[in-house]
This record gives C-alpha cells, structure tokens and sequence, in this order.
C-alpha cells in the first residue's frame, strides 16, 4: 500500500470449534479463512455478503471482541490480533463499532450524555473537557440542541436518532476507524439516507475511515469507494464501487448484482453451505453458474482459487476465479 | 372475482387512557388472482390492516369499517367463525414467522396441524399425501418432512410456513414482510416462489412489506401508506416503474420513499434523507399527515386533508392536493 | 401455532419488549395492580404497628407475673392481648416479636442478595468454566437442607438470631443466582455489551454500570419475595424450638405458646396474634414481590 493504510489485515482467520454432531468428530467452523485487506486514511471500504459468510466476524476479529486464530491486523506499529493489556486499551481508543440494532447497543437506563461520555471516561479524557466534547459529538451526529437531547433517555427517540447517538459516541474520541455492521439495516428506509450521509459528512470533517458491514449491495454501491465481496470466509472480489458493480467479474458477485437488482428471476440454486464444511477446491462452485456452463471444469473443484487482479478492468479489482476473464 | 373488501377501515387502539387510531378510513380491494402490495414505513399501519383481515388483532385493538372476505363481513365475527375461516379461506404469514415452527415437533406433523383442524375427516394417508405435495410446490424435498425446523435454514423454515399457509387451499393469502431477515439470495427465491404460486393457484395475494423492490416484482397494484392512511394506489408498473416503464408516482412521500432506495440502474450518488418522523398518531392532525416532511406543500394543505383523487383520470390515485389541479 | 404473544403495538424492529413500561416509581407501579396494593397495605399496616408500635406502646417489656393469678389471662383492659404463660403482656410481646422476626428475615436476605445477585452477575457474565463451577456449587447449596444444618448449628453455636438469620441466607440464595444468572446471560448478547468492550470497558465496569442497573429492578422484586420467604423460615424454625430463646420472635412466641399447653388451655390470644402477624407479613410480602415480577416481566403478564 503506497497511500497510509489505517489498518492492514493479512491473512486474518477466525476458526471456532464446532458442534459435535452424533458420532462424528468435532468440526471445525471456520468463519473467516484467510481474508486480508488495507483501509486507506479516509476511505470507506464495504464488506458486502450474506447472512454468515464471515463479514461480522471479520469485524469482531478487527475490534478484538473475538481472538482471531491466525493472521495479522496491523494498525500504527501494533498487531491487533496478538496485542494485550494497555496496549490494547490505546488502540482501541482509534477503533470504535456501530451495530445494527439501535436500541439494543444503548443502555436503556442511561441518558444521551451518559452514553456518549462513557467513552471519554473510560480513557481519562479530563473531566473540565468532557462536556464540551459529548456536546460536540452531539452536534457533528446532527442531533440538535444537543443540550436538550442530552438529557434523553433511548427510549424517547426514533431508532434513526437512536443509531446518531451510537455515531456520536463512536467519533467522540476522533478514532481512526469506525467499524459499522449494518448500522441501518433496522432503520427504516427514509431514515438511512439521513445515516448514511452523517457517515460521510464524519469522514469528511474528521478524516474518519470506515469499514462498513452489509448485506445489501446497493447500499455499499452508493456509500463505499471500494467493496469486498464475501463468501463464505473469503473475500471472492474486491474492487472500487463504482467498477465492481459496473464490471463485476466473480460469478457469486454477478449473481448478487442480479438479485439486487430485481430485474430477472435467475438466482442462485441451493444455500450457502456451513461454514464448517467448505467444499473443496473454489468454495462457491456447487452453486456456481459458470462452473455449470463451462461443463463442471476440475479445477473449481482441486484447486482453491486466490484473488488475482483483473486483466480486464480498472487496478486494483481483483477476483477470486480461475475463469474470470471468460465471460460465457 | 373479488376476494377481499375493505372499505372505511378503522383500527384504534387503547393503551391506558390514550387511544390511537393506527388506520384511518383505508379501503383496499383484493381480486382472486390479483396480487396486492401495501408498501410503508414501519408505524405506517400496514401490519395493523393485514392483522385486521383475519380478525387477528389483539385486545386493546377496535376496528370499524368493512371487511369482507369472499362476501362474508368479518368485523364483528365471532371468535369461532373467524377461526373456521381462518387457514381455510385466509392464511396469514406473520413476520418473522420462519420463528414460528414449534422446535420439538417435526415438519410435517406441523403442516398437518391446519389439515387435521380444519379438514378433520381427511384420511391419514391422503393427509400425509398432501404434505408431500406441498411441500414439493414450495421447493422443498419431501423426503426431508420428518426433519425439525433446526435442520433447516431460515429460507427453507419460510418456504415450510408458506405450505402450511396453503395446507387448506386458501383463497387469500396475506404475507406480512415474508423476507426480512433472509439472506437477499433467499429472499429472491421466496418472493419468486410466491409469485408463481400465486399465479399457478389464482391466489389473492395480499404482501405488506417496507421493500419496494419486493412489491414491484410480485405486485400488479401497490397501496402507498403513511401515518394510517393511503396516500396514493394504483398499478406497480405505473407508480413504482417495471421493466422499460417508467414510474410515475405523484404523491411527494412515494417519490421520497424511492428516492430512498439506492438505484443501481441509476446514478451513483446518496439518497435524498427525508427529515423528520412520522407524526404522533395519537394526537388528532389536521390536514395532510406528510406535512412536516413534505418539500411542495402550500398552506392548504396544513388545513385540509386530501382525500385520494385520479391522476389523470386513471385507475392511480393519490391523496395530494396538488395532484387534481386543486392547487397550481 | 400459538398466537398470545402478540405485542399491543406493532413493534418497531429493535423495539425492546422487555423494557419496564414507563419510568414511574416502583410503588406507583404495583400500587396500580390489584394485588399488589391488597399487599402493600398489608405490608405497611403491619410495618407500622411493629416499627411504631413499642414506641408508643410502652408497656414494660417483661414485668414477671406477680402472683399465679396473671398467667394466661385473656385480654383486658390492662392487657389488650392478655398475658403468657409468664404473666408478660402478650400485645407488647406482639409489637416486639414482629421486630425480632422482620430483623431476622432482613438479614437473611441481605446475605442471600449479597451472594446470590453477586454469583449470579458474575456467573451469567463470564458463562464458560466460571459459570460451570460456580453452578456446581449453587446445586449443592440448593439441595441443603434448612432444617438439619440449624440443628447442627445449633448444637456447635448456639441459637441466636445470627445463626438463623446466616442459616436462612445462606440456604436461600440459589434460586436468585439463577434468575439473576439468566437474566445476566441474555443481556450480555445484547450490542450494548459488545459495544462497551470494544470501547474498552474493563469487566469490573460493564458489570457495574450496566449490567447490575439494569437488572437491580428484577433484583428488587426477587428480594422482596425472599424476604417473605426468609419471615416464613424463620417462623418454622423458631416454632421448632431452634430460634434466639432470648430476643423473642413471633415464632418463638408460637413455641413457647405450645410448649407451656397454651392452646390446650384456650388461650387463643397467646396463638392467634403472631401467627396472624406471620400470614399477614409473608402474604402482604408475597403478593407485592409477585406483583413486581409481573410488572417488570412482560412476558409473564400471561394470557390477554
């Protein structure tokens, strides 16, 4: 990466151990396998993919809520994924999360301010300063007069606000990254607009870089400089925005494309296999319509494939895909 | 044929002393074949309408009006002939009902449930005949009818409460946002499944869902409500666009509810936010509910409610008053 | 498939069911529900006589019969509630037992509190070995009986209202680890949770400031129901024979009234008054603590 990557993950895997399932061995879940990728300063990177295709757990592994079994998340001189102890506790100073339910990531029993202070207490921001900066935060998150909605309780506000205030209390700190999964996914449709541009407006005025979990591609489409796509664990395609949906090149992101789309009733056949039993060789190729039409080749089933940049497209598009260039 | 008529429909609810009246004077009609979206935000009083049909609203809930279901009025019912009309002339899939299936039962003993109730003297036999063809027509292999729902993934448990929907060949099906909470892949699959369904039994089909792109592909006509009542009606190709036509909506908060969804046929740039909420139900208001919000509204619109008027002189009607030349 | 947990509201995705439906003081709240203002003046009325009630009913505590003549006398002028078995004032004794019997069962619910919502936070917290352990341990205090353990106790200690009070607590306890410990374990899946850690939260605080708030109001309605069951303990106890011989309790009372064949004698003001005073307490108690959980509990409003 020549620009400053706030973060940079390599090789990042989150395995859990799987049920026992009557008389067989222990399985193995291996939620995220193998995915590395670098967030610029100031950029919006998407992580689009289905329900359980990993991108939350990529997300939780980033925030350390979960230990990542394997690989590296670098960020300003620190691994991430093996740091401890107060080191941990400064770098998370530079992360923050937002979640999907508004009303569950708050505490019902606390106001505005005291949400958005918490933060700031937590890492001994002086107590003169503090107010000054939750009315701030409060200010920047559009929720206006900030003195008066400070003294709010969750309850008493809409779930579009409710979702301001978790932003609030996320950029409170100035972090580098702001990790969202699904932030507006339980909001309704005219609220998420409202969302969606704050984000932006955050980025930039703080210089604030997100990384933004959906399942919904045309949200990421409008909001992200680039998207990766996700399958199961794995990254298949990953690319700026606008060219990955203008040109996607992975079978699995064409499909989605399609789907979200609306137009055409082809999807694709089957679900999304566990992730504790991956097939082998490209994972995606039991459903893939490719692989079908150019006869079942054995290579989609040996050999996993690894994402390699496009000939065909703008730099730095990249797909996982023996095939990618065929277009049948 | 027609299958469902609500005319003048009113629910109000009590809690305490307050009372709010959730839908207000909405007339909707469903003919057998036909395929009916009401689309809204949530508060809106889409669920309420849809519960109201097969008289499923709880206590505190009065509705007034007319339903008539097949001719039959069913406000006022009693509890024993709503439920022998219920499953056998209406189903209802309630959101979220994937979570409805009992976990210690297994699969086809649940479809048999509705069969055995209502068609008590169906032989043993012919009864389990019958869950293997429904489960067929839903997509389902019958072999997997002696699973638990646990084996099953979200899309499957829905396509298992679609059968059991149909177990007693209604007429009319109403489906209460079938698809949220699936994966978009799945939610495509259902939403086809209904459609051809729908087609192939000539079913009435009432969908309530937020997604507007849900309604356009599964719809012939769309119901628009806001705050309790219908703000504009008419065909899904006309008012939401289909295919090559263009949509043509002419209520403001329609255009600002598609202008909420990202295009991906369209330009790349953040959706307009709609400021605001929708407005306390509980409070009488004067005038157009979209007030607040709307970005074209005139003085006479603070004063004086619009009531739905053609545009054009079409079967799309919508309740503005600069629609129908009462304002230039 | 079941329809009764159907919401009175179309419910906003995210809404909170679980949330205590206004911010209105807890008394208003049960003071509203029938039965638990049938128990909230039970409580008080009795509250009031026995934390009131020496004090203005001065009546010298334990002025010993003078003379055979004032054993077991019904009630009269000078003594309302008549006399015991030792010529005492059966009416002051009343005012006091209740005192004794109200202490005892406090204390032991303090303990039980203390240690039960304590295990219970720090069990439904951290889930995984600490949670097995701790479970183990709460299911061997759970199975021990009440009974034996005092007389062992008793045997070893001595009979106080210490003994019974530590008795009574610390037999008690399990069944609030495992509500509170649920409740704990649910929360904890809650965004909320993962959002504080992520600030960087130590487990010390998320327990502190969030946790314990927002389950102190199933705390309190917990305890309350512990305390009536504490009284009624405390009772049975003290009727066997193994209470405090010395600070009296209504328990106590109803011991030595058997003992000394008050009730083969007809002295129905020796018996009738604290056990009354037992019933009334633990039903008034109960039907609060009762009335609470229904409130805080939406789900277990039961059928509409």
């Amino acid at each position: 990466m020549t620009v400053e990557s706030v973060v940079e993950v390599s090789d990042l895997k989150v395995y859990f151990p799987g049920r026992r399932s009557s008389g067989q061995a222990k399985s193995l879940v291996r939620a995220v396998d193998g995915v590395s990728f670098a967030i610029a300063k100031g950029e919006i990177l998407a992580l689009v993919g289905e329900s359980g295709c990993g991108k939350s757990t990529i997300a939780a592994a980033i925030m350390r809520l979960v230990a990542p079994t394997a690989g590296r998340i670098a960020s300003g001189g620190v691994d991430l994924a093996t740091v401890n102890g107060s080191a941990l506790r400064r770098a998370r100073r530079r992360f923050q999360m937002i979640f999907q339910d508004p009303f569950g990531s708050l505490d019902p029993r606390q106001t505005v301010y005291e949400t958005v202070v918490e933060p700031l207490v937590i890492h001994g921001v002086p107590a003169e300063e503090r107010r000054t900066r939750v009315l701030q935060a409060l200010e920047f998150a559009q929720l206006l007069p900030p003195e008066r909605l400070a003294q709010r309780y969750p309850h008493e506000l809409s779930g579009g606000q409710r979702q301001r205030v978790a932003i609030a209390a996320a950029v409170v700190l100035r972090p580098d990254l702001v990790v969202a999964d699904e932030p507006v996914s339980m909001l309704d449709v005219s609220a998420r607009a409202g969302i969606l541009s704050l984000m932006v407006d955050l980025r930039d005025r703080l210089g604030i870089s997100y990384l933004f979990i959906t399942h919904d591609l045309s949200v990421a489409w409008v909001l992200a400089d680039r998207i990766a796509v996700v399958y199961l664990g794995r990254i298949v395609e990953i690319g700026s925005a606008a060219d990955l949906v203008a040109a996607p090149r992975h079978p699995y992101t064409q499909a989605l494309l399609e789907v979200t789309r609306g137009d055409g009733h082809r999807t694709l056949p089957g679900e999304t296999p566990s992730a504790a039993a991956i097939p082998p060789g490209c994972r995606f190729h039991p459903r893939c319509p490719k692989y079908r039409l150019l006869n079942e080749p054995s290579q989609c089933r040996e050999v996993d494939p690894v994402l390699t940049e496009t000939a065909t497209t703008l730099v730095g598009h990249q797909a996982a895909c023996h095939f990618v260039e065929e277009n049948p | 044929m027609t299958l469902l008529e609500i005319k003048d429909l009113c629910v109000d609810y009590t809690v305490g002393a307050d009372s709010l009246r959730a839908v207000d004077q909405v007339s909707i009609s469903v003919a057998a074949g036909e395929a009916v979206g009401i689309a809204g935000e949530s508060g809106c009083g889409k669920t309420t309408l849809g519960l109201a049909v097969p008289g499923l609203l709880p206590a505190n809930a009065t509705p007034t009006g007319s339903v008539q279901l097949l001719g039959e009025e069913m406000i006022g019912r009693s509890e024993d002939d709503l439920n022998e009309l219920r499953w056998t002339k209406v189903s209802f899939i309630f959101q979220g009902a994937m979570n409805a299936l009992n976990p210690v039962h297994r699969i086809d003993r649940q479809i048999l449930e509705p069969i055995r109730t209502h068609e008590p003297n169906t032989a043993s036999a012919a009864a389990k005949e019958r869950v293997s063809q429904l489960l067929e027509l839903v997509g389902v292999s019958p072999s997997r009818a002696r699973s638990f729902p646990h084996e099953f993934s979200g899309g499957m448990r829905q396509r298992v409460m679609i059968a059991m929907a149909l177990a007693c060949r209604p007429s009319l099906l109403i489906a209460d946002e079938p698809t949220t909470a699936l994966d978009v892949i799945s939610q495509s699959q259902i939403l086809s499944l209904l459609g051809d369904l729908q087609r192939e039994q000539q079913l009435g089909l009432l969908l309530i869902s937020h997604d507007l792109a849900a309604i356009r592909r599964t719809c012939d006509r769309v119901v628009v409500m806001y705050a309790g009542v219908v703000v504009e009606t008419g065909p899904t190709a006309v008012i939401l666009g289909r295919g090559t036509e263009k949509r043509t909506a002419a209520h403001p908060y329609t255009q600002a509810l598609i202008k909420a969804h990202p295009d991906l046929a369209g330009e790349r740039v953040l959706a307009q936010a709609l400021p605001g909420h929708p407005p306390d139900l509980s409070i009488p208001i004067k005038g157009c509910r979209f007030y607040d919000r709307c970005s074209v509204r005139k003085s006479i619109c603070h004063e004086v409610a619009p009531t739905l008027r053609p545009v054009a002189g079409t079967a799309h009607l919508a309740a503005c008053h600069l629609v129908g030349g009462d304002v230039t | 498939m079941s329809l009764d947990k159907r919401p009175s509201l179309p419910v906003e995705p995210g809404e909170d069911t679980m949330q205590p439906s206004s911010r209105i003081p807890w008394w208003r709240a049960v003071w509203g529900d029938r039965m638990g203002r049938v128990g909230l003046v039970l409580v008080v009325v009795v509250l009031a006589l026995v934390v009131v009630g020496p004090m203005i009913f001065p009546f010298a505590a334990s002025s010993f019969g003078l003379s055979a003549d004032s054993i077991l006398q019904p009630p009269s002028g000078g003594h309302w509630l008549g006399t015991d078995e030792l010529g005492r004032d059966v009416f002051r004794q009343v005012l006091v037992g209740g005192q004794i019997s109200l202490l005892v069962g406090l204390s032991a619910t303090a303990i039980a509190m203390v240690v039960g919502a304590g295990l219970g936070l720090v069990s439904g917290y951290y889930a995984g070995w600490r949670d097995n352990v701790l479970m183990r341990i709460t299911d061997f205090f759970l199975v021990l009986p009440t009974l034996p353990l005092i007389i062992a106790l008793a045997a070893l200690l001595g009979q106080s209202v210490v003994i019974t009070s530590l008795v009574i607590g610390l037999t008690s306890w399990p069944q609030t680890t495992r509500i509170i410990r649920s409740q704990v374990l649910s929360l904890r899946e809650r965004p909320l949770v993962l959002r504080v850690r992520s600030l960087g939260a130590t487990d010390r605080r998320t327990i502190w400031v969030h946790i314990f708030p927002n389950v102190s109001p199933l705390i309190f309605a917990n305890l309350v129901l512990v305390l009536a069951g504490a009284i009624l303990s405390e009772a049975s106890l003290a009727f066997l024979g193994l209470g405090d011989p010395v600070h009296v309790s209504w328990g106590t009372m109803l011991h030595f009234a058997f003992t000394s064949g008050a009730m083969s004698r007809g002295a129905w003001w020796y018996v009738l008054p604290p056990g009354i005073g037992i019933v009334i307490l633990v039903l008034g108690f109960s039907l609060v603590g009762h009335s609470l959980d229904r409130i805080l509990n939406p789900q277990s409003r039961g059928a509409r």
